[in-house]
C-alpha cells in the first residue's frame, strides 16, 4: 500500500512540477525564523533556521488528499469507474471547447479509417517489374569506412544516372538493349563507385607528393633567401652576440646542468630472489647442456641439427665436421667419432686432398690416433661405444710403440685431414670430461615433492652434502616471491622435512650429521612462513604425545621414553622457536610434554636414565633464559641421585614418583666397584645411548653409571644456578643435598669428588639467602579527579566517532540511520492518522448537518401542515 | 580353504539337525529319546553348535516343566513301584539333572557369550521351576528351587575361575526380591564355612563382583512384591518379602565378607564402592567404622579411599573420629599428586575443609603443607592445589597472614614451619609465609604462573570453583594447548649453525653429536 502510495505521489509531484514553474512569491508573514542566540564560529549553519510552517502543512495536507484520501475512499471498492471522455477532468476547458475538441477527434478517427470503396489503396507500385518498396531497400549504400572528406557519397551525376535505373536520363532504346540482370547492374554500380574512390585516393596522394616536393624546393630556396638576408645583417648580429653577459651564461649553465643523476635503484627482495633463481636455472641449463656434451662455443656458433634432419646436402668438409651434434641411437649416445669414422671411411679420398699440405709429423700422429681408435672400435662392442670412448685418453704412451707398425698403413695412402682431426680430438676430450662431471652433479632445479615418498625418492640416494644442496635448491627455486603457490608448496615441503628429520634419527645409525646440517634450512623455511611451520611442528609433537599417551594407558600410567627422533624434535623446537616466551604455541606444549615424560616414565634400565638426562638437558635449555622452575626436573635429578646413593635398608627414602623407594631397580646407578682410578669421564654419544633397541649389556657397567652421576651433577649445578633467586630454593634443593651426602664419594674419581664438593658448597651458600615475609602489594592510590580541560592536539571541530573498527563503525552508522528512519516513519504514520480522523470527522459533520437540515425541513413542513389543519378546524368550528 | 568350507557345512547341518530333533522331541512323546542325542552335542567343539544345543534343551525342558510333565508327587526310592508314566517322569528328571550338570560345566568355558547364554538359560530354569515345581512343595515354603539355585551360585563362586564378567549379568536378577534374598542367604552360609585367612582371591573376587551389583528397590513400602518365582502364600515367609529383613541380611553378609583377608586390589575395590553402594543400604553403618578406621591407618592409597567412607559415617551417622584431621594432614605427601585417586582425594579434602568452624592453625597447616608439596607437583596438580589454598584462606581470614604480614619488615630468615611435625597444631604454620607459591610464580607452565601471581594482590572474596579441575591430567593440559588456534608464531632470530650450534645450547654439557 505504501509503495503504491509512493508511486502515486511521485506521479503527482512530477506532473505538478511540470505544470507550474511560476516564480515563488514568499509571504513574509508565513516565514518563521529560528533566531540563534550566539553565533559560534565554525559551527555548521543549521538547516532549520528558517521555515514556512503554514505552507508546508498545507502542502502535506494537499498531498494526503491526493494520495491517502483517494486510497481511503477506494478502500473497500472492488473496481472503479474511469471517465475517459476527453477533457472531462480538465477544468480549464470550457464546455464549448470541449465539444469542439471532441468533434475534431471524432473526425480524425474517421479519417484514419480505410474506406471500403477506395480501390487504389492496395495497389503496389512497380518499376521494371520490381516492387518499388523492394528497390528502396538497396537505396543509399553506406560506405562507413570512407575517410575521405566527401564521406563516400556518390557523385550526383552517378546517382542521377545509375540510381533508380537511371530512368530520368536514359533513353528507352538503351533500356531495351540492355538485358543485364538487376544484380549485374548493381555490381556495375558498385564497381564504378569503387573505381572512383580509388581514383580519388590516387589524386590525393599525388597532391601530397607534389606538396612535399614543393616544400623541399621551398626550403632550399629559403636557405638562399636567408643566407642573403644574413649576409645583409651579419654585422648587427655580432653586436648582439657580444652583448650576452655572464649572468645569462650562468643561467644557461644552471639550466642545462644535470639535476641529480639517476642511479640504479636498490634491488627488491623479489628481484634478488628472481635473479638467484635465474642464476640457478641458467646453471641448470648449462649443466644439462654439458651433460649432453655441448660446449659454450658450440651453442653460440653451431647450428642445431634436428634429429630428424635428413640433411640432403650432406657434405663433410672441414667446417661441417665440428657441427656434429650429439645424437642418440637405441637409447645410447652415439659418439661423434663413430659417425666421423664411418663417414670418413667413405669420403676420405675426396675430402682430405684439400689439406694435403700438412707436415709429416702431424700426419703420423694423426694417423696413429685414427688407427688406435679404429682398433678400439673393433675390439669394443658397437653398442657401448660411448662408454669406451670415455675410456683412456692417456693412451699416448702407446702411441710411440705403435708408431712403427702404422708406417705401412700410411704408405697405403690413407690420408686424413690431420689438423681437423686433432682439433676434434681435443674437443672430444673436453666434452667427455664435462659430461662426466655433469653426470655426477646435482640438478639445479627441483619440483617440490608432494608427499613423503617423493621426498625420499629425491633425497635418499644422495650423500649428506648433496641432500643439503638439494634441499637448499628446492627452497631457492620456490621462493614465495617467484610464483603464486610457492608459499604453500614450501610449507608442505617444510612439513615433509620435519618428518624426514624425525625419521633420520630412527635410522641405524642415526644420521645425526645430516640432521645437524638440515637445521639451517629448516630455520630459513620457518622464517618464511612461521605460522605454517609452527603448525607442522605442533602436529608432529601432538602425534608423538598421542603415542606416548597410548603407551601410558597400556602400562597403567607409566610411560616409556620415546625414541631419539622425538627427543631431537624438541631440540629442533628450541632452535626454531623462542623458548623464553611466556606463552608460545609450540614451545609451551613441547615443554609440557617433556615434563610429562619426566614425571611418568618409569626408570627401569640404563636407557631410561640416559633419555631422562637428555630430556633434563633440553629442559635446561628451554628455561635457561627465562629461569623458570620445573619441578619435574628437580624430582628426576633427585631420583637419579637416589639410584646412585647407598641406601640404608631399614629406612625408606622419600622419593617422588616415577621413582620407587623399593624395588629391583633401586640400585641402578650404584657403583659396583671403586672407580677412583678413572681420570676422564667422557661425554655421552646420542646415537649410542638413546636409540630404543639398544642392548642393555653395553651400558650396564660402572663407566656408564659414573658418567650418569657426573652428568646429573652438572645439570644440578646448572639448575641450582638458575634457581638461586627463588624464595623456596632451600626447600627445593635440600633433598638433593641430603641425597648427595649418601653418595659413595670414596669410589668417585677425584675430579668428580671435587665437583660434588663445590656443588654442595654452592647450594649451601645459596640456602643462606634471607627472605622476606610475603606482603601483598599495596594498592595504588586512586588519583584525584582532574578538572583540566581535555586538550585535543588536532581539533577538527567534530567529534571523532571513528574510534572502533571498521565493521563496528559501519554497524553504528546503520543503527543510527535505522533509528532516524524509524522515527520519521512513525511521525508520518501519526500524521496520516490525524488526517484521516479529520476527514472522517468532517464527513460525519457534513452528514449530520444534512440530516439536521432535512429534519428541519420536514418539521417545518409538518408544522405548516398542522398549522393549516388547525386553521381549517378552527374555521370549521367557527 | 576347502576344509573350512566343509567344516562350516557340517556345522550348519548339525545345527539344523539339532533344531529338528528338538522340534520332534517337544511335539511327540515317543521321540523323547532325542534328548540324549541333543545333550551329546554339548560336548562338541564348535561354539555355535553348543549354543544351539543349549537353546534347544532350554526350549524342551521349559516346555516340559511348564506342562508339568516332570512333576512327581513323592520322592522316588529304590524299592518303590512306579507306573509307566511315573517312570517316564523320573527318567525326565534324571535327564534334567544331568543336563544341568553339563550346563554348570559349560559355565566355566572361556567364551563369554556362551557363559552368558548358559547362565541366562539356567536362571530361566530357576524361574520356570519356581513357577512349576517338579516335586510337591510344603504349603509354608517358597517354591523357589533352592537346590538348583545353590548349584548355580556354587559354581559361579568358584575359587579357581574369575567370573567378573558373567557376574555383571547377574545384576538383572537382583531386581527380583526372592532371588536377592536367597543369594544373601547362600552367601552368608557359604562364607561362614570358609576359613577367614586362607581363602582364594578368586573366590573373594567373585563374591565381591556379586555384591557389587546388589541393588535395592527404591520404594517407600516395606513389603516387597517383585518375585522371580511364584510368591509364597500370605504370611508364610516374612523374611522374604520384607525390605528391612533383607537389608539386615545384606549388612551381615557384608560384615562377614569384610572379615576375610583381602588383597590390596580387592581392598581398593571394596573401598571404592563402600560409600556409594554399601553404606546407604546398611541397617547400621556404624558397624563399618572399625573396618574403615583400620583401613585409614594403613596408609597410602588405601587410606585415601577409606576417607570417603569415613566421611559418610562422620557426616551422616555421627561417628566420632577424634584425630581425623591429623590423619588427613598426614596423608599430604608429595606422592599424592601422582596417585590414581588424586581427584577423589582433593575433592574430599576440599569438602572436609569447607567448614568455617575449623581452627585457624589447622587450616594454616593444611595450606602450608599443600603449598609445600605442590613444589614437586605436576602442573595439573598445582592447578588444583593453589586455588584450594586460596579458598582455604578466603574462608579463614585469620590465615591471611600466610600471604600478608603487616609487619613485613621482619626477616623470615628460616622458615618457622616444620614439615616433619605430624601434628598440625605444633607445626607453626601460622608463623610462616607461602613462599612456595611465590616460587611457583616462576613455574614453566603459564597457567600455573597466572594462578600463582594472584597472591600479589588481595584475593577475590568469591570461592574458586574447583569441580572441573580435579580430573584434569597433564594430557588434558597438553591437548588444550595443542587445540588452541594458531594466529602468530614468533621465531628465533639467531640462525642455528647446527644441532648444537645455538648460542644458549645446553646439550653440549653432557652430549656429543655422535
Amino acid at each position: 500500500m505504501a509503495k503504491k502510495r509512493k508511486q502515486l505521489a511521485d506521479k503527482i509531484r512530477v506532473s505538478r512540477n511540470k505544470r507550474k514553474e511560476t516564480p515563488k512569491t514568499v509571504n513574509p508573514f508565513e516565514v518563521k525564523i529560528n533566531h540563534q542566540k550566539h553565533d559560534v564560529l565554525g559551527r555548521k549553519i543549521s538547516k532549520h533556521d528558517k521555515g514556512m510552517p503554514g505552507l508546508s502543512r498545507s502542502k502535506a495536507t494537499k498531498k494526503r488528499k491526493e494520495t491517502l484520501l483517494q486510497e481511503y475512499e477506494n478502500q473497500f471498492k472492488a473496481n472503479k469507474f474511469v471517465d475517459q471522455r476527453f477533457g472531462e477532468t480538465d477544468t480549464s476547458l470550457s464546455l464549448e471547447d470541449k465539444m469542439l475538441k471532441r468533434f475534431a477527434i471524432e473526425k480524425l478517427k474517421m479519417a484514419d479509417k480505410h474506406s471500403k470503396f477506395n480501390l487504389n489503396e492496395d495497389e503496389e507500385l512497380t518499376h521494371y517489374g520490381q516492387s518499388l518498396s523492394q528497390i528502396e531497400k538497396f537505396e543509399d549504400p553506406d560506405d562507413s569506412d570512407e575517410e575521405d572528406d566527401d564521406n563516400g557519397r556518390i557523385g550526383a551525376k552517378m546517382v542521377s544516372e545509375e540510381h533508380f535505373g537511371g530512368f530520368m536520363t536514359r533513353k528507352e532504346a538503351e533500356d531495351a538493349r540492355d538485358a543485364r540482370s538487376w544484380k549485374e547492374k548493381m555490381e556495375d554500380v558498385i564497381a564504378k563507385s569503387k573505381k572512383e574512390k580509388y581514383d580519388r585516393q590516387m589524386e590525393k596522394e599525388k597532391t601530397k607528393e607534389m606538396t612535399e616536393k614543393l616544400d623541399e624546393e621551398w626550403s632550399s630556396l629559403r636557405l638562399l633567401i636567408s643566407s642573403l638576408s644574413k649576409a645583409k645583417g651579419s654585422k648587427g648580429e655580432e653586436t648582439v652576440q657580444k652583448k650576452v653577459d655572464d649572468y645569462d651564461i650562468a643561467v644557461r649553465e644552471l639550466q642545462f646542468e644535470m639535476k641529480g643523476k639517476a642511479t640504479d635503484r636498490m634491488k627488491t627482495e623479489e628481484e634478488i630472489a628472481r635473479e638467484e633463481k635465474e642464476k640457478l636455472e641458467k646453471l641448470e641449463a648449462d649443466r644439462i647442456r654439458r651433460m649432453k656434451g655441448m660446449t659454450e662455443e658450440e651453442t653460440s656458433s653451431g647450428k642445431h641439427f634436428s634429429a630428424d634432419d635428413l640433411d640432403d646436402g650432406f657434405v663433410i668438409d672441414g667446417a661441417d665436421k665440428e657441427k656434429f651434434q650429439v645424437s642418440y641411437k637405441d637409447g645410447k649416445m652415439v659418439n661423434y667419432e663413430d659417425v666421423e669414422a664411418h663417414v670418413s671411411a667413405e669420403d676420405k679420398e675426396g675430402d682430405e686432398k684439400n689439406d694435403s699440405d700438412v707436415d709429416e709429423d702431424d700426419d703420423e700422429k694423426g694417423v696413429t690416433e685414427e688407427n688406435e681408435e679404429e682398433e678400439e672400435e673393433e675390439s669394443g662392442d658397437d653398442s657401448d661405444n660411448s662408454d669406451d670412448s670415455f675410456g683412456d685418453i692417456a693412451s699416448e704412451d702407446e702411441e710411440a710403440e705403435e708408431n712403427g707398425d702404422k708406417q705401412e698403413e700410411e704408405e697405403k695412402g690413407i690420408t686424413i685431414s690431420l689438423e681437423q682431426n686433432r682439433m676434434s680430438k681435443e674437443f672430444d676430450h673436453k666434452t667427455r670430461k664435462m659430461m662426466e662431471a655433469a653426470k655426477k652433479e646435482i640438478p639445479y632445479t627441483f619440483s617440490v615433492p608432494e608427499n613423503y615418498e617423493a621426498l625420499l625418492d629425491l633425497l635418499q640416494e644422495n650423500n649428506i652434502l648433496d641432500q643439503i644442496t638439494i634441499m637448499q635448491r628446492v627452497r631457492t627455486c620456490h621462493h614465495p616471491s617467484l610464483a603464486e603457490g610457492n608459499k604453500s608448496l614450501l610449507e608442505t615441503f617444510f612439513g615433509l622435512l620435519v618428518q624426514y628429520y624425525g625419521d633420520l634419527a630412527l635410522q641405524k645409525p642415526p644420521q645425526l650429521h645430516l640432521m645437524d646440517q638440515m637445521t639451517p634450512i629448516l630455520y630459513s623455511l620457518t622464517q618464511q612462513s612461521p605460522v605454517a611451520a609452527a603448525q607442522a611442528v605442533v602436529e608432529q609433537i601432538a602425534n608423538r604425545q598421542k603415542e606416548f599417551k597410548q603407551i601410558c594407558d597400556r602400562r597403567a600410567g607409566r610411560g616409556m621414553y620415546p625414541g631419539l627422533d622425538t627427543l631431537l624434535m624438541f631440540k629442533l623446537v628450541s632452535m626454531l622457536f623462542p623458548t623464553s616466551d611466556f606463552y608460545h604455541p609450540v614451545t609451551t606444549p613441547a615443554l609440557l610434554f617433556l615434563c610429562q615424560m619426566l614425571a611418568q616414565c618409569s626408570i627401569s634400565q640404563e636407557r631410561d636414565v640416559a633419555a631422562g638426562l637428555f630430556v633434563c638437558s633440553i629442559c635446561l635449555e628451554y628455561v635457561s633464559l627465562s629461569k623458570r622452575y620445573i619441578p619435574e626436573v628437580v624430582n628426576f635429578l633427585h631420583g637419579l641421585l637416589f639410584l646412585a646413593a647407598e641406601k640404608d635398608p631399614n629406612k625408606i627414602e622419600p622419593v617422588i614418583p616415577p621413582f620407587k623407594p623399593v624395588g629391583k631397580n633401586v640400585n641402578l646407578l650404584l657403583l659396583s666397584k671403586a672407580m677412583s682410578g678413572v681420570t676422564e669421564i667422557k661425554k655421552w654419544k646420542m646415537s649410542e645411548l638413546l636409540s630404543i633397541n639398544m642392548e642393555r649389556q653395553a651400558t650396564c657397567n660402572d663407566e656408564f653409571r659414573l658418567s650418569a652421576i657426573n652428568n646429573s651433577l652438572i645439570l644440578i649445578r646448572e639448575f641450582s644456578n638458575l634457581y638461586a633467586e627463588l624464595p623456596s630454593y632451600k626447600e627445593i634443593f635440600t633433598p638433593i643435598t641430603n641425597m648427595c651426602k649418601k653418595l659413595p664419594v670414596q669410589d668417585f674419581p677425584t675430579a668428580l669428588q671435587k665437583n660434588l664438593k663445590n656443588l654442595m658448597e654452592n647450594i649451601c651458600a645459596n640456602c643462606q639467602r634471607k627472605r622476606q615475609f610475603l606482603v601483598i602489594q599495596k594498592k595504588k592510590p586512586q588519583p584525584l579527579k582532574m578538572y583540566e580541560p581535555k586538550v585535543e592536539e588536532v581539533f577538527d571541530g567534530k567529534k571523532n566517532r571513528q574510534k572502533g573498527t571498521k565493521d563496528f563503525n559501519e554497524h553504528q552508522k546503520l543503527v543510527h540511520k535505522h533509528k532516524r528512519e524509524l522515527k520519521g516513519a512513525i511521525r508520518e504514520i501519526k500524521k496520516d492518522n490525524q488526517f484521516l480522523a479529520r476527514q472522517k470527522l468532517q464527513k460525519q459533520l457534513l452528514l449530520d448537518a444534512e440530516r439536521k437540515r432535512k429534519m428541519k425541513q420536514i418539521f417545518a413542513m409538518l408544522s405548516a401542515q398542522e398549522g393549516d389543519y388547525k386553521a381549517m378546524k378552527r374555521r370549521k368550528v367557527e | 580353504m576347502e576344509a573350512t568350507r566343509c567344516a562350516k557345512r557340517v556345522i550348519k547341518d548339525e545345527i539344523r539337525c539339532i533344531k529338528q530333533r528338538a522340534k520332534r522331541c517337544i511335539e511327540i512323546r515317543r521321540h523323547a529319546n532325542e534328548l540324549l542325542d541333543i545333550a551329546k552335542y554339548l560336548e562338541g567343539e564348535d561354539e555355535q553348535v553348543i549354543i544351539t544345543a543349549v537353546k534347544a534343551l532350554h526350549k524342551i525342558f521349559s516346555r516340559f516343566l511348564s506342562a508339568g510333565e516332570m512333576y512327581l508327587e513323592q520322592k522316588v526310592t529304590e524299592d518303590m513301584k512306579m507306573t509307566k508314566e511315573e517312570e517316564y517322569r523320573h527318567w525326565l528328571q534324571q535327564q534334567y539333572m544331568s543336563v544341568i550338570a553339563k550346563f554348570l560345566e559349560l559355565l566355566e568355558s572361556s567364551n563369554i557369550q556362551l557363559q552368558e547364554i548358559v547362565l541366562s538359560v539356567l536362571m530361566k530354569f530357576v524361574a520356570t521351576e519356581g513357577n512349576h515345581p517338579v516335586a510337591k512343595v510344603p504349603a509354608k515354603q517358597s517354591c523357589f528351587p533352592m537346590k538348583l539355585f545353590q548349584k548355580i551360585l556354587l559354581s559361579l563362586l568358584s575359587p579357581n575361575t574369575n567370573f567378573q564378567h558373567v557376574l555383571t549379568k547377574f545384576e538383572e536378577y537382583f531386581t527380583y526380591d526372592d532371588a536377592r534374598y536367597f543369594i544373601f542367604r547362600f552367601l552368608l552360609s557359604d562364607m561362614r564355612q570358609k576359613s577367614k585367612t586362607e581363602t582364594s582371591e578368586c573366590y573373594l573376587s567373585n563374591v565381591l563382583s556379586l555384591l557389587e551389583h546388589v541393588t535395592f528397590p527404591v520404594t517407600s513400602t516395606e513389603v516387597l512384591t517383585n518375585f522371580l518365582t511364584r510368591p509364597p502364600e500370605e504370611g508364610m515367609s516374612k523374611k522374604l518379602n520384607s525390605l528391612k529383613e533383607q537389608k539386615k541380611l545384606f549388612t551381615t553378609v557384608w560384615l562377614e565378607f569384610l572379615r576375610f583377608k583381602l588383597s590390596p586390589s580387592l581392598y581398593k575395590r571394596v573401598l571404592v564402592i563402600l560409600h556409594d553402594k554399601v553404606i546407604p543400604h546398611m541397617t547400621s553403618p556404624l558397624l563399618l567404622s572399625d573396618f574403615l578406621t583400620d583401613s585409614f591407618n594403613v596408609g597410602g592409597a588405601i587410606s585415601l579411599l577409606a576417607l570417603n567412607g569415613l566421611f559418610v559415617l562422620v557426616h551422616k551417622y555421627n561417628l566420632e573420629y577424634p584425630d581425623f584431621f591429623k590423619k588427613l594432614y598426614s596423608l599430604l605427601e608429595p606422592s599424592i599428586f601422582h596417585v590414581k585417586y588424586r581427584a577423589r582425594f582433593f575433592f574430599l579434602t576440599d569438602l572436609f575443609l569447607t567448614s568455617t568452624h575449623l581452627p585457624a592453625y589447622l587450616v594454616a597447616a593444611f595450606a602450608k603443607k599443600i603449598s609445600r608439596i605442590s613444589l614437586t607437583a605436576p602442573p595439573s596438580g598445582v592447578l588444583v592445589a593453589i586455588p584450594l589454598i586460596y579458598n582455604l584462606i578466603n574462608r579463614h581470614p585469620n590465615c591471611k597472614s600466610l600471604l600478608h604480614r603487616a609487619d613485613g619488615c621482619t626477616d623470615g630468615d628460616e622458615d618457622p614451619y616444620d614439615p616433619t611435625e605430624p601434628d598440625p597444631a605444633k607445626c607453626r604454620a601460622l608463623e610462616s609465609s607461602l613462599w612456595e607459591i611465590k616460587t611457583l610464580q616462576s613455574h614453566y607452565y603459564h597457567e600455573v604462573k597466572k594462578v600463582a601471581h594472584k597472591i600479589d594482590h588481595p584475593l577475590h572474596a568469591e570461592e574458586i570453583d574447583l569441580s572441573k579441575k580435579f580430573d584434569t591430567t597433564i594430557d588434558d593440559l597438553f591437548d588444550e594447548e595443542v587445540r588452541k588456534k594458531l594466529k602468530t608464531a614468533h621465531l628465533t632470530f639467531e640462525p642455528p649453525k647446527g644441532l648444537l650450534g645455538t648460542k644458549d645450547d645446553r646439550l653440549k654439557l653432557c652430549w656429543t653429536l655422535e
